[in-house]
């Protein structure tokens, strides 16, 4: 693929300065919890959130993704290097209006480590567009338990991973489109692949719970007093027959 | 009209006659009473009101019933009031508040503001006891882990009244979010020891002692209700910058189909110092 070699280019720098950081102590026997709140980039009108559980080398992974373009695919990806962090939003960006391309802000996030595709998609950054097996709704959520090397483990054990999405429409067509193309794909509008929220994997301080809590006993809806009511009930009923058939005989 | 039991009503005693009479007054008296010792819904957060539960509130339940139990005839003018429970206390950015405390995302991201002074973290120390004077709690803690789906495990038997720590959070008072969890409900729809939470608002305090004989002050800072079936897992169990509490309860509509309320209350709380 053509943009493989720009993607490469863009990691050059951040595997430069990753040797020099010790592999933290990885995963206990629960292994690492890990979680991001998504902020938006480029005023996408997006939130989020990603919750990441490194095991060993493989990597759980939930991704909640709320108002983005819809009907578009959105690739995501953990970005490692740079200062393992996500750009001002306010930042000048290279793209329309000053909008921050996915290369503009490669110092703050480092170069795609993980392809976040969907289950049968290929995971590598040689795959980090492969449009076809990204998530293409503006609202989803996705799961995945993804194989990375021992290092990349690490290195998202330790809290170095960005969670990536892109896709922003700009001029609010409702597609990606406009006269400039992708600094990662000529091929594609930059809307396709500007960013659009991200969030750091910061280490988690307990074992999360899935879920909601069953904390209710039962309803307070029901009837406590339903011998009462019921009783009363059939009491008031009887009552009224007994009236009923008093008038009854009275008018006969 | 038929006559045929003309002859044995003439001599019917006058006292039978009365039966129908005493029998409907004491039973609409029953009824009427029955009604009135039901035990009320629960409070619900003043925010879930807005985007997510208002389609699904009841008749009468859809206002801001959240204070309704504490303070008597609570006016439904105090709406706007606390309509934006986390935010308008203490002024934190977030223009559009009560839209964005019902997403997992928020604007009252936890130790962003300024509020009075937080605490520094402490050692670890188990729990012991929790008390929230302002809805009357003050209960033992015991010690909970999770269920083999993953879930957090709820009090039962002889502690199902009681709030529990859930072990696998930091201790309170410990850097990072501590979960304490107590039922909304007993058994037959009786309030537990959680049943008020949702008309905490913030600014209340929440006290915790730990076993190192130290007591933790927390304030509240966003009471929030949220589906289970879309609990915000990083919201309320996300890495915080500083000691930080999570009381979580049930609430919201009853299903019977499952046994389970659909909602879960969520109240979040950072430490202050003790005399602040």
């Amino acid at each position: 693929m053509k943009f493989s070699t720009r993607l490469a280019a863009m990691a050059v720098p951040g595997l430069v300065a990753l040797p020099l950081l010790a592999a933290p102590a990885v995963a206990d026997d629960h292994g690492t919890e890990l979680m991001a709140t998504l902020g938006e980039l480029n005023d996408s009108g997006g939130s989020g959130t990603a919750w990441a559980k490194v095991d060993g080398t493989s990597v759980w992974l939930s991704v909640e993704v709320q108002g983005l373009l819809d009907g578009a695919p959105h690739a995501q990806h953990i970005h490692i290097g740079g200062a393992n962090s996500c750009p001002d939003p306010m930042m000048e960006g290279t793209g329309p209006d000053g909008a921050i391309r996915t290369t503009d802000a490669a110092d703050s996030y480092g170069a795609v480590a993980v392809s976040l595709t969907n289950d049968g998609g290929m995971t590598g950054p040689d795959h980090a567009l492969d449009v076809a097996n990204f998530p293409a709704t503006g609202t989803y959520t996705y799961e995945r338990t993804i194989e990375v090397s021992e290092e990349v483990a690490a290195q998202i054990a330790d809290g170095q991973g960005v969670v990536v999405v892109h896709g922003v429409d700009h001029d609010g067509s409702g597609a990606y489109d406009g006269e400039q193309m992708s600094d990662l794909d000529p091929s594609l509008p930059t809307e396709a692949t500007d960013p659009a929220l991200c969030g750091e994997l910061a280490v988690g301080q307990m074992d999360a719970p899935s879920g909601g809590v069953q904390t209710g006993g039962a309803s307070t809806e029901g009837m406590e007093y339903s011998g009462f009511a019921m009783g009363g009930a059939v009491l008031a009923a009887a009552g009224i027959g007994g009236l009923l058939l008093r008038n009854r005989r009275a008018e006969g | 009209m038929t006559t045929k039991h003309q002859g044995r009503g003439a001599v019917r005693p006058a006292a039978l006659g009365l039966l129908p009479v005493v029998c409907l007054v004491l039973g609409v008296l029953l009824v009427v009473v029955a009604i009135n010792r039901q035990v009320p819904d629960p409070p619900r957060p003043a925010s879930a009101t807005s985007a997510v539960d208002a389609p699904a509130g009841r008749g009468g339940q859809t206002g801001p019933a959240d204070r309704a139990g504490r303070e008597t005839a609570a006016p439904v003018a105090d709406a706007g009031k606390t309509a934006a429970p986390g935010t308008a206390a203490r002024g934190t950015a977030a223009p559009e508040g009560t839209a964005l405390t019902t997403g997992p995302q928020s604007a009252t991201a936890p130790g962003a503001d300024v509020g009075p002074e937080t605490m520094a973290a402490l050692p670890a120390a188990e729990p012991v006891s929790v008390r929230v004077d302002a809805i009357g709690v003050d209960s033992p803690l015991h010690a909970l882990g999770l269920a083999a789906d993953g879930t957090l495990e709820v009090p039962s038997g002889a502690l199902v009244d009681q709030a529990a720590w859930y072990s696998g959070s930091p201790t309170p008072g410990e850097s990072g979010p501590s979960v304490l969890e107590g039922h909304v409900t007993g058994p037959g729809g009786r309030p537990s020891v959680f049943f008020e939470l949702g008309a905490l608002v913030p600014g209340d305090r929440v006290e915790v002692d730990r076993a190192d004989g130290s007591t933790v002050a927390f304030e509240v800072y966003r009471v929030d209700s949220y589906p289970k079936d879309a609990f915000p897992t990083v919201a309320v169990y996300g890495p915080t910058p500083g000691p930080e509490l999570r009381l979580i309860t049930c609430g919201g509509e009853f299903d019977t189909t499952t046994g389970h309320h659909v909602d879960n209350t969520v109240v979040y709380a950072r430490a202050v110092a003790a005399d602040s």
